[in-house]
């Protein structure tokens, strides 16, 4: 609210000067000079995706290992259909300007030009065509899990670390997460146990730790999420991490990613998020960039905008385990005041 | 309107026929494509007031509304729009829009005014079948008028209407209520029932338009002299011959597991509403998807499609230029129908399909941007070296052309799978749909309707407001949907009664803001040509047969025509773009006009 | 610019109006209640104690069962439908407060804004100077001040009202569309306490409410809303204990005029206002009471491992099968897979839990089963256990039993493992007195 001052003033001196126009200027205007109007409103287009990205209006930051690969082939879109928009655009004004009716003017009598036509239909096929063959590693790379694949045949993931095994229960409204109990996530040590739980996908268990809207997991951690669904499809959507997937009733979906910063560290009995670790000042800094979220990506109903989640990245798999620990403690609370119950 | 109505001197000698007949239960192709004319111009104002609906709750989230918030949010909700209201508003918004707006207007008034006096026929093949397509309309139109008035309100489940949000109903004996969300109730069975009745009406249409067009054409119509608007027609039709089939039957199924107790959309797993509980399925949510989209991604085809045969028909007028590259125009807009079948999976990426299948959906997808690139390319060509005449049709159909430009490069993102993961289901979405929709589809038919209005009407719409309504809703529909984009960017998810919420896209509120106050602007400012389109039917000027000196055979026809169109059969000698002909000291030459002495003008075209 | 026609000047307007019905739209941006929303007085069925028969199936989406009672033509309920008109004339323990006649109602309503305010500015004031001091303790302990009122009235709104309703009764527009349906706060019950005082009295702690609120209730619709900061979580804590206090401040008295009016009972002879006041007082009393009044455990069992666990997980089916213990089985038959429906107190329909299908809506921490199991469920039909010291002393060991029970039974294989405990356990016992639990 406190930010719509701005807006109300430029939409109001946008308004009054789009009022004076018409009104006064119309009769001027009606000589046409249209291509004013397309060119400027085109160049305003254009100008505002220029600016976009230095006023913070642009890609959240890309923390996940494959969030380089998606944003890398945004971006070669980008230029294309930048490069693309601005040649076409100007060629329009051009036309607008140059090829007013004239009456001292014929137009140029052609029904068409077949060598035009074949360079206008090659290059942007050949362009299409690379474009298409480029996308394909960055969808491997997100979909086909390989590590998964390897560590299901082989017994091991390629860099022999332990994987996080979450189940994801999207419902109205909410996200449930369960988390393995210390004991079992010890378990998987043994590449065996985990892999059944994988074919399995995580069977319940009486330890297991049940979490509302939040996921922690820890840097350089794949995780696993099995994600369900109790009543219709919702979708998790981790935008820090370029997931998304949609839950279907009926089916568990296998989803994974991989966080390569972390966000959270443990203050007192809680654990923060929105920090940043400076290495060079050797502390944790505020930084609205690593609040990390995931959201329901697919309309669940009344409350589909509200199913906000959290996502904390803990630095290292020791301080997850604290983490873990302590939701342990607290839901295995004999007796209030319980241990301090785990971050907000 | 009248008087020139018996102008012909036809020979058949039926009796008079009374008002009832002529104007209301009319066979006449033009009435009945002018009765689709205003039925959509009718729901264009009740799509556009959903919207802005819709922007009030977005732009101001959590307040109170004015004026409206004691009807909108009533006494137990804080005068404040409910999420449940929002979601029946963005899901009617759309319905509506699209099914009875969009598509009736394209291919409903302009297809049935136009492709019989442009290829020289009297009437379509089956006069009686196009009464009935209109008239299959008006159930469509009462039952999703009455939807919004039911228990729970109307469908709420998005255009797209997804088990088993939408199809979840509670167990057979205890009522058509659903326990996902109260829209999805009556309200989504009157919806599917509303859809049945449209998709059948249109499904008359297409054959209808199909049979006309093989074989009512007059004589040296052959099927390269017709114009791009009888071309894009034609393959528009086939489109929904095909298509809307698999959506009739989507729609039963669906229609079925909410009255009859099927379980097409149900799983085996069952589902879990709090205490109410479906029981086990035989079916699966994803049958849906497939089936609808089936349809549905030809549909966006179908609602583009006219559009462009259109404006080639109106730039090439108005720039007095041929067209530049006919046969590859005709070939484009072939390959983006045939393509068009082959691509719906792209719609469900995200749906958790085989990236293998999601690949094979991506290529397809990828390649129908080149036949659209080579249809801009193609308008380019035209205006190049031509004359152009800034009229109000020719406004619109430039706005057309730079604004399609953008439509179709969002899409190229879209097509692109792992950027598909990020912006799927955001307002990039959002941008996207309303660039080839609004920014396309409608400023096409503005361009229509004002163009071919003197033939439907005998009167030209006032140039000044048409020309003062285009900079409005130009500048503001822009600066509605343009910053849509960068909210899309952003990752901001569509579908939303509340994105403030976020940490990730608080900073974005002021956009939605803008874009609000933008689409109000832009919403109010069509009540300028709809007050152009009511105010011309009395006291425009009057129009003689060819204001636009344009080469097509409805130009030769009285304004409005009789019945029977034409006064004598016509007789064509040429493609319909022989404009600047060297030679000539007009710079046009109709169709049926003979070969002018002194001139070499391709015969066979 | 010259007009062509008088009829034209029309099209100027509409070239006008876009732009100013375009700053019209900057209007109402403030998030809190508008001005002239006042909180209703109550005019839904009053239920002062639940009907006694047995409904045979839940609401349909979109009414509440008590719907039956105004529209007694309708085909959605059933058998039910009959039965309820039945209770109501025949025990005459549903009572409509639109009966009251309106100078009741009015004075009613006017007593109520003094003690509430309204939602945009909503207080908690007993007003006289005798109560000076309960003002002040419930300002402190309870943490009913104004600012913190009027915060929780704001993010109320945004986040409460569209279920819960502005009166806190249970009526917002999503309200009837969701099972189990939305707290009603008016009647001052709340299920999942954790305070030792008596069935009719208990209110929740603080601390319950803000649990549920950070916890959402599994199997319902309440969310979490643990993503709040901490200090809106407490402002909205306060603001339902505010809006319980009106509400049953409201229940309370309209309960007795009906019945002075309908001659049920003997008027008192008392203004309505000092009533309003009067049950204000006794209810704010057991609000200020409540917070003091933690059920702690006595005993906290140790386990060494997992076995211990199960053998006191058999421990517990047995008290859990046999009616001279527990008794639980009498109402969560075969294990609560085959439970009858019956009406609790807010007239709403409820089953006694399925245990084994792994869903806590008060938590599932032990201690929260504890409390469950300790105190019963305000509201519903879940009998306490202890009912007084001399039962805590001899039963406690049982509550600890009965909630290693209950954790370990939704786990097939904890059941098998269960079942050889109670083998073991039963192995001297006559065939009569041993007990079978369910494998699946």
């Amino acid at each position: 609210m406190t930010q719509l001052w701005p807006i109300a003033l430029i939409g109001i001196l946008a308004v009054a000067a789009a009022g004076y126009g018409v009104y006064v200027l119309v009769p001027t205007l009606l000589r046409p000079r249209w291509a004013y109007l397309f060119g400027a409103v085109l160049a305003l287009e254009l100008a505002l995706f220029v600016v976009a990205p230095f006023v913070g209006w642009w890609l959240p930051r890309g923390v996940s290992t494959y969030s380089g690969a998606v944003d890398a082939l945004f971006y070669g879109i980008l230029a294309v259909t930048g490069v693309t928009f601005i040649g076409v655009s100007i060629v329009f004004t051009i036309i607008l300007f140059r090829f007013t009716a004239d009456p001292e003017r014929r137009s140029v009598y052609t029904h068409g030009s077949h060598k035009l036509e074949m360079i206008w239909t090659a290059v942007p096929a050949g362009i299409l065509v690379i474009l298409s063959i480029v996308q394909i590693p960055a969808w491997l790379k997100v979909k086909n899990t390989d590590w998964l694949k390897q560590a299901i045949t082989k017994g091991r993931t390629e860099d022999d670390k332990r994987f996080l095994q979450i189940e994801v229960t999207a419902r109205q409204w909410e996200w449930r997460i369960r988390y393995p109990s210390t004991k079992h996530y010890d378990e998987w040590k043994t590449p065996k146990s985990a892999l059944d739980d994988v074919r399995l996908k995580l069977p319940p268990r009486p330890d297991d730790l049940r979490f509302v809207n939040e996921i922690h997991c820890a840097k350089g951690q794949k995780v696993l999420i099995h994600l369900k669904t109790q009543d219709v499809i919702h979708s998790l959507y981790l935008p820090q991490m370029r997931l998304k997937q949609d839950a279907l009733p009926g089916k568990t979906i296998p989803v994974w990613f991989e966080a390569t910063e972390a966000n959270c560290f443990k203050e007192g009995n809680e654990w923060k998020t929105g920090f940043r670790y400076d290495d060079a000042a050797q502390q944790w800094k505020k930084d609205n960039d690593f609040q990390w979220e995931f959201a329901c990506a697919e309309f669940c109903g009344a409350r589909h905008s509200l199913m906000r989640g959290k996502v904390y990245v803990h630095a290292t798999e020791e301080d997850f385990l604290d983490w873990l620990k302590t939701v342990e403690q607290a839901q295995g609370a004999m007796t209030e005041p319980a241990p301090a119950a785990p971050s907000k | 309107m009248s008087e020139s109505a018996h102008a012909t001197g036809h020979e058949h000698g039926h009796e008079e026929l009374s008002f009832l007949r002529k104007y209301i239960f009319s066979e006449d192709h033009k009435i009945i494509g002018i009765q689709f004319m205003f039925t959509g111009l009718l729901f264009l104002l009740l799509g556009g007031l959903l919207a802005l609906g819709v922007r009030l709750q977005l732009g101001w989230p959590g307040a109170e509304v004015p004026i409206l918030g004691k009807m909108l949010g009533p006494g137990n909700s804080g005068h404040r729009m409910g999420p449940d209201t929002y979601n029946m508003l963005f899901s009617m918004h759309a319905s509506v829009m699209i099914f009875f707006v969009i598509i009736p207007l394209l291919t409903g008034a302009f297809g049935n005014f136009l492709i019989p006096l442009m290829i020289g026929a009297k009437d379509m093949a089956f006069p009686k079948l196009n009464m009935l397509s209109y008239w299959f309309m008006w159930p469509a139109i009462v039952i999703i008028l009455l939807s919004f008035f039911v228990d729970g309100g109307a469908g709420a489940s998005g255009w797209t209407s997804y088990p088993t949000i939408s199809s979840s109903t509670m167990p057979m004996g205890l009522g058509f209520r659903s326990p996902a969300q109260p829209g999805s109730g009556i309200g989504q069975i009157y919806w599917l029932l509303s859809l049945i009745f449209v998709g059948v009406s249109s499904m008359m249409g297409s054959v209808n338009y199909i049979t006309t067009i093989i074989n009512m054409r007059a004589i040296g119509m052959t099927m390269f002299r017709m114009p791009m608007t009888v071309w894009a027609m034609f393959i528009t039709a086939i489109l929904q011959a095909f298509a809307l089939p698999v959506l009739t039957v989507a729609l039963f199924l669906q229609l079925f597991d909410k009255t009859i107790g099927t379980t097409f959309f149900l799983p085996p797993t069952g589902l879990v509403f709090g205490n109410w509980t479906t029981g086990p399925g035989g079916g699966q949510p994803l049958l849906w998807q497939h089936l609808f989209w089936f349809y549905s991604h030809p549909a966006v085809y179908i609602m583009i499609l006219p559009a462009m045969g259109m404006v080639s028909d109106i730039i090439s007028t108005n720039s007095r230029k041929p067209l530049f590259g006919y046969k590859p125009m005709v070939l484009a807009i072939s390959g983006i129908a045939g393509l068009g079948f082959i691509v719906w999976g792209h719609h469900m990426f995200q749906s958790g399909m085989d990236a293998r299948l999601g690949t094979g959906f991506m290529v397809a997808t990828i390649m129908i941007a080149l036949p659209s690139a080579v249809k801009v390319f193609n308008w380019l060509g035209t205006m190049w070296e031509g004359n152009i005449h800034f009229n109000t049709p020719m406004l619109h159909a430039l706005a057309f052309v730079s604004m399609f430009v953008i439509g179709g490069l969002s899409g190229i993102f879209m097509a692109a799978t792992p950027v598909d993961i990020f912006i799927h289901d955001t307002y990039f979405i959002v941008a996207h749909i309303h660039y080839v929709l609004f920014m396309s589809s409608m400023f096409s038919i503005f361009a229509g309707i004002t163009f071919w209005y003197p033939k439907m009407f005998g009167r030209l719409m006032n140039e000044r407001w048409g020309k003062i309504h285009f900079v409005i809703t130009f500048i503001a529909a822009n600066c509605t949907f343009y910053p849509m984009h960068i909210l899309g960017v952003g990752g901001v998810p569509r579908r939303y009664f509340e994105p403030t919420p976020f940490a990730t896209w608080e900073h974005l509120q002021p956009i939605n803001t803008f874009i609000s106050i933008s689409a109000f602007i832009m919403g109010f400012s069509q009540l300028i040509f709809l007050g152009n389109v009511f105010y011309s039917l009395f006291w425009g000027p009057k129009a003689d047969r060819n204001p636009w000196k344009s080469n097509s055979l409805e130009w030769t026809a009285p304004s409005p025509p009789g019945h029977g169109n034409f006064e004598t059969p016509p007789i064509v000698f040429r493609g319909p773009y022989e404009y600047a002909v060297p030679g000539m000291a007009d710079d046009y030459l109709p169709q049926t006009t003979p070969q002018p002495a002194g001139t070499t003008v391709p015969v066979a075209h | 610019m010259t007009l062509r026609s008088p009829s034209s000047r029309w099209l100027l307007l509409s070239g006008v109006l876009p732009i100013l019905l375009g700053l019209l739209a900057l209007t109402g941006c403030d998030d809190a209640y508008s001005v002239d929303i006042r909180y209703p007085l109550r005019t839904d069925w009053m239920i002062e104690k639940p009907p006694t028969l047995q409904p045979t199936r839940y609401n349909p989406p979109g009414v509440f069962p008590l719907y039956v009672l105004d529209h007694p033509d309708t085909t959605l309920f059933g058998p039910d439908r009959d039965w309820l008109i039945q209770e109501r004339d025949e025990k005459k323990n549903i009572f409509d407060p639109r009966e009251l006649q309106q100078e009741t109602k009015e004075l009613i309503s006017l007593s109520l804004r003094e003690l509430s305010g309204r939602p945009r500015h909503p207080k908690v004031d007993l007003f006289g100077s005798k109560y000076d001091e309960l003002n002040a303790k419930l300002e402190t302990q309870l943490k009913l001040d104004r600012k913190t009122l009027a915060e929780g009235a704001k993010l109320y709104r945004r986040h409460c009202l569209h279920c819960h309703g502005v009166a806190g009764d249970g009526k917002g527009p999503t309200g009837p569309w969701v099972n189990p349906p939305p707290r009603d706060y008016r009647q001052g019950i709340f299920k999942f306490t954790s305070s030792s005082q008596g069935q009719g009295e208990r209110k929740p702690r603080r601390d319950d409410l803000q649990r549920v609120l950070l916890n959402g209730i599994e199997g319902t619709s309440m969310p979490s809303f643990h993503l709040l900061k901490s200090e809106e979580i407490e402002a909205l804590v306060s603001y339902v204990i505010h809006l319980s206090i009106r509400g049953q401040a409201e229940y309370v008295t309209m309960i007795d005029l009906f019945k002075e009016e309908k001659g049920l009972a003997s008027p008192t002879g008392q203004k309505i206002y000092e009533r309003v006041r009067e049950n204000a007082e006794l209810i704010a009393n057991q609000w200020l009471k409540a917070q003091e009044s933690e059920i702690k455990p006595v005993k906290i069992p140790e386990y060494k491992s997992e076995d211990e666990r199960l053998e006191s997980a058999a421990r517990g089916f047995r008290i859990f099968s046999i009616k001279e213990q527990g008794g639980c089985i009498q109402c969560h038959l075969n294990m609560g897979r085959d439970a009858q429906f019956f009406y609790d107190a807010w007239g709403s329909v409820v089953r006694p839990r399925n245990l084994y299908l792994n869903q806590f809506r008060g938590g599932r921490r032990p201690i929260d089963i504890y409390w469950r199991i300790h105190a019963g469920i305000n509201g519903t039909g879940m009998p306490a256990l202890i009912t007084s010291d001399a039962d805590l002393q001899q039963k406690e060991d049982w509550i600890w039993d009965l909630v290693n029970f209950v954790q370990f039974a939704p786990y097939p294989d904890k059941r098998r493992a269960i079942q050889e405990k109670l083998d073991k356990l039963q192995e001297n016992m006559k065939p009569e007195q041993r007990v079978k639990l369910p494998l699946d």
